[in-house]
């Protein structure tokens, strides 16, 4: 909470000093808006702003909530056998360094221009970073826990949910952190590149909007939110998850 | 008095490419309902690879083992294992929940969890530590608590392989006193590997001599109960075994085998 | 509370002087008269301008192979940019002197406060929206399944079509939940495949060849859309570069119409010229340029007449009162103003 509190204490400093450099500069309002024009953007807009942003962290989830699955699928697949682990491995190393976006043009030849090609992005964009999170974690599981498990007569779908998973979380956590990021870089990212489809669309498009109607306060307003919202979940949802599970049972060194 | 486990012909070799190294060769033996059974020889004698096999977490290349009669082909909790490694016990769980945890897999249908958790606790000596994490325990109650976890699941045959290895002599001579009491209470079967002779006359009534995956000899365990050490039936006893081993494990120092090395690294 | 660590209390400190002294540097007021002055000097000779692609940009092509600047002194900075996002922003940072644009993004930065005027109308070219499902025949026919291709939001496209559905539907967002942003490329490729859009609000070449196509029809004709013939681009020139370069100003408006000219004097020059660098055979391009409804002209058209509906529907805050407040004064000479009632060139610059 603490550093939570430090955080807003930066944004202030920063917006502070925002507002002396353009003074200073007598920057036009079109290159360098002031903190005021942003917030009057985003009270004017706030409607706007809160339906794109929940529209993001809509397509944000099923994405994210699709590569968890098919994340969890790889890991299991490629922890069955030394053949799969070696296809698994080889593609991540393959996949892993392509920054999602890169796949967009790819993904709307497949999928059309609409949410499927955005939503096949973010989950692009999210797998391999979980994959790699997860199956580290599945091989450092310590061999003692996993042969109390079998012992006890656990074996498979039980084994790995019950033992396996556990055993891990400290991986899967920062798995699903890094997969959050990646998502919520990509969703914007994507959106921002080719904009959105039939009056859908979260804050990417919004971006783009507020960009081709030159709306600088606007776009700042976005970008604004986007850090915001990076900022809440990491701090309300990661660091709480962290602090009541891998802090609490002393498997990750803090 | 009636055989438990049975051990006959039992091979095991160990394939990494194309050496093969041999675990165990054509082991026999026999171990009685409620007996204390130590096997031990030097590191790499196979005395561990036989353990995780009656354990059911190797196959065997040859020879049946047997429990009530029924022959053992993967791992239940009709065997359950203690290792040596500190880190058996679920971190994520408290010492109840874990002991919970394997009574709930094992005993479906079973109630009282809790109270049930909290007697094996007490029974080794950890009331009132159900509720701590594995991280707050010393390695010493950390093994009375996987020793509790094992126990709760009720098994016919507790093997343990080296557990008091990674423990000081203090909390060593007092888990042993605590686990001679538990297994007189409970009346479990125990097949024990150590390296330890004097944990071994310390704490079974009969002792096989491992060495190069084979089984050297059988040793009777005179001493009556309540073991003193400075009576001179202790110490010849204990010279008998030692010269014993030093006559069959002459210069027969080994690699380790493969498998076990994970599961041996002290935390 | 919260306490300050001194480390933390550092890097905000070196945050801050590091950002001062990058923006400072950037502060032109900072510079001393003298040194302004002599890097205006030196700019005399150059122009730095967008470069497009496109049929319609076909006389800046030419301009550029043939080079129809360097007589008058003048030397052209060709630079390649993305989108009319990229440009207006490039000019409102004083990286770039010269853009063509249609006029509701010009309107849109000048609302804004680009500091940039019209120098030349830009051609005179048809623009539709076409379709290929026969059910749809008007604009009234789209359903809410049905992707509308536009280039970009408050491009030209955008805004007739947002016209023409006041006219007609009487609301000028009645279809804005239909729209998909696509550069025209895609949009065509997308409406060749059949794929994802319906309809796709196009320029030549692509309104060309989707014409081409058995059962691809004209929805909406832009200039029925805003009542008359209108500039689809402009030539817009920075406050800066006009005030501190009239030399190259003028020499660059008149190079830009000696290309329009040799351009409607030379077709088949023009095609042979470019065919390479559309990649397609002389003679489509030929038939392209010479195609009905194609007018290379610098005049200006219609540049008042989106002004007022922009306003209404909310795109921009302001419209410009006279004409001066978005051309310069080459155009508002060829305008002219008559006395006692407006004169033809004044009439159209409003849409009717």
């Amino acid at each position: 909470m603490r550093d939570f509190l430090w955080k807003i204490a930066f944004i202030l400093v920063a917006a502070i000093i925002w507002e002396l450099i353009r003074l200073a500069g007598g920057y036009p309002k079109l290159l360098f808006p002031g903190v005021g024009s942003i917030a009057i953007a985003l009270w004017t807009e706030r409607l706007d702003i809160i339906s794109k942003t929940l529209f993001s962290l809509k397509i944000i989830g099923m994405g994210l909530i699709v590569a968890i699955v098919l994340a969890m699928l790889g890991t299991f697949i490629s922890i069955s056998g030394k053949f799969f682990a070696e296809i698994v491995t080889d593609l991540m190393a393959i996949m892993h360094p392509l920054p999602g976006i890169a796949i967009l043009p790819v993904a709307i030849l497949w999928f059309g221009i609409g949410i499927k090609a955005i939503l096949f992005v973010i989950v692009f964009s999210a797998v391999w970073p979980l994959i790699n999170h997860f199956y580290t974690g599945f091989r450092s599981i310590p061999v003692n826990q996993l042969e109390v498990g079998r012992n006890l007569g656990l074996a498979g779908w039980e084994l790995a949910m019950k033992v396996m998973l556990p055993a891990s979380f400290p991986h899967i956590l920062s798995g699903l952190r890094t997969g959050w990021a990646r998502a919520w870089q990509a969703s914007v990212a994507a959106e921002l590149v080719f904009g959105a489809a039939g009056g859908q669309g979260g804050l990417g498009w919004y971006l783009y909007k507020k960009r081709f109607m030159m709306e600088t306060p606007g776009v700042f307003a976005g970008m604004l939110i986007i850090v915001l919202i990076g900022i809440a979940v990491e701090y309300l949802i990661f660091a709480g998850v962290e602090k009541r599970t891998v802090r609490k049972w002393k498997t990750i060194i803090s | 008095m009636s055989n438990l486990l049975t051990v006959s012909e039992i091979t095991k070799i160990y394939e990494s490419g194309k050496r093969k190294v041999v675990g165990v060769k054509n082991i026999n033996f026999c171990v009685n309902k409620g007996h204390f059974i130590s096997i031990i020889g030097p590191s790499g004698c196979g005395k561990s690879t036989l353990l995780r096999c009656i354990a059911g977490f190797e196959k065997t290349n040859n020879g049946k083992i047997s429990l009530n009669g029924r022959p053992v082909t993967k791992p239940g909790p009709d065997r359950f294992m203690i290792f040596q490694g500190l880190d058996q016990l679920f971190p994520w769980l408290t010492l109840k929940e874990n002991i919970v945890f394997a009574m709930r897999v094992v005993d479906k249908g079973r109630e009282n969890f809790n109270k049930k958790a909290e007697a094996y606790l007490e029974l080794v000596g950890l009331e009132g530590f159900g509720g701590f994490h594995p991280y707050q325990l010393s390695g010493g109650m950390k093994q009375r608590a996987s020793i509790a976890r094992a126990l709760s699941v009720r098994p016919k045959l507790l093997l343990m392989d080296e557990p008091f290895g990674s423990l000081d002599a203090f909390s060593r001579r007092a888990i042993h006193q605590m686990f001679l009491k538990v297994w007189q209470k409970t009346g479990v079967t125990v097949v024990f590997v150590t390296h330890d002779i004097e944990e071994a006359i310390d704490l079974s009534d009969k002792i096989l001599v491992f060495s190069q995956g084979k089984l050297k000899g059988s040793i009777e365990n005179p001493l009556s109960r309540p073991r003193e050490k400075d009576i001179p039936a202790y110490r010849s006893f204990l010279l008998k075994v030692s010269d014993f081993l030093d006559e069959e494990c002459d210069g027969c120092l080994r690699l380790e085998e493969p498998s076990t090395v994970g599961a041996k690294l002290a935390f | 509370m919260f306490c300050f660590k001194k480390q933390r209390v550092y890097a905000v400190l070196l945050v801050v002087i590091l950002f001062t002294t990058i923006f400072s540097g950037c502060s032109r007021k900072d510079m001393g008269e003298a040194q302004v002055m002599a890097e205006e000097k030196e700019k005399l000779s150059t122009i730095r301008v967008a470069k497009q692609f496109g049929l319609v940009y076909a006389p800046l092509m030419v301009a550029e192979k043939i080079d129809f600047f360097s007589k008058y002194g003048l030397k052209v900075e060709w630079l390649t940019l993305g989108s009319g996002g990229t440009v207006r922003e490039a000019m409102a940072a004083n990286e770039l002197d010269v853009a063509f644009m249609g006029i509701p993004p010009y309107l849109i930065g000048w609302d804004k406060g680009l500091p940039a005027k019209i120098a030349a109308g830009y051609c005179v070219t048809p623009v539709s929206l076409v379709a290929y499902d026969e059910n749809i025949k008007t604009i009234q026919d789209f359903k809410p399944e049905h992707k509308i291709a536009v280039p970009s939001p408050g491009s030209i496209q955008h805004i007739l079509l947002s016209m023409a559905l006041k006219k007609r539907v009487g609301d000028p967002n009645a279809l804005d939940d239909n729209l998909v942003a696509l550069p025209h490329p895609d949009g065509a490729q997308a409406m060749l495949a059949k794929k994802d859009v319906v309809a796709h609000f196009t320029t030549p070449p692509y309104l060309f060849e989707e014409m081409e196509q058995p059962g691809y029809k004209v929805v909406l004709d832009g200039f029925d859309a805003f009542g008359q013939d209108f500039n689809f681009n402009v030539s817009i020139v920075t406050q800066s570069y006009h005030d501190n370069n009239p030399q190259g100003y003028a020499a660059f408006v008149q190079g830009l119409n000696e290309a329009m000219n040799w351009v409607n004097e030379h077709k088949e020059e023009t095609a042979e010229l470019l065919a390479p660098e559309f990649k397609i055979e002389k003679e489509k391009l030929l038939k392209y340029l010479t195609a009905e409804g194609v007018n290379y002209t610098t005049a200006p058209y219609g540049l008042m007449g989106f002004a007022d509906f922009m306003k209404e529907a909310g795109y921009i805050f302001r419209v410009p009162e006279r004409l001066s407040d978005i051309a310069w004064e080459n155009i508002l000479a060829q305008v002219g103003k008559r006395e006692g009632g407006s004169c033809t060139l004044e009439k159209i610059q409003w849409s009717k």
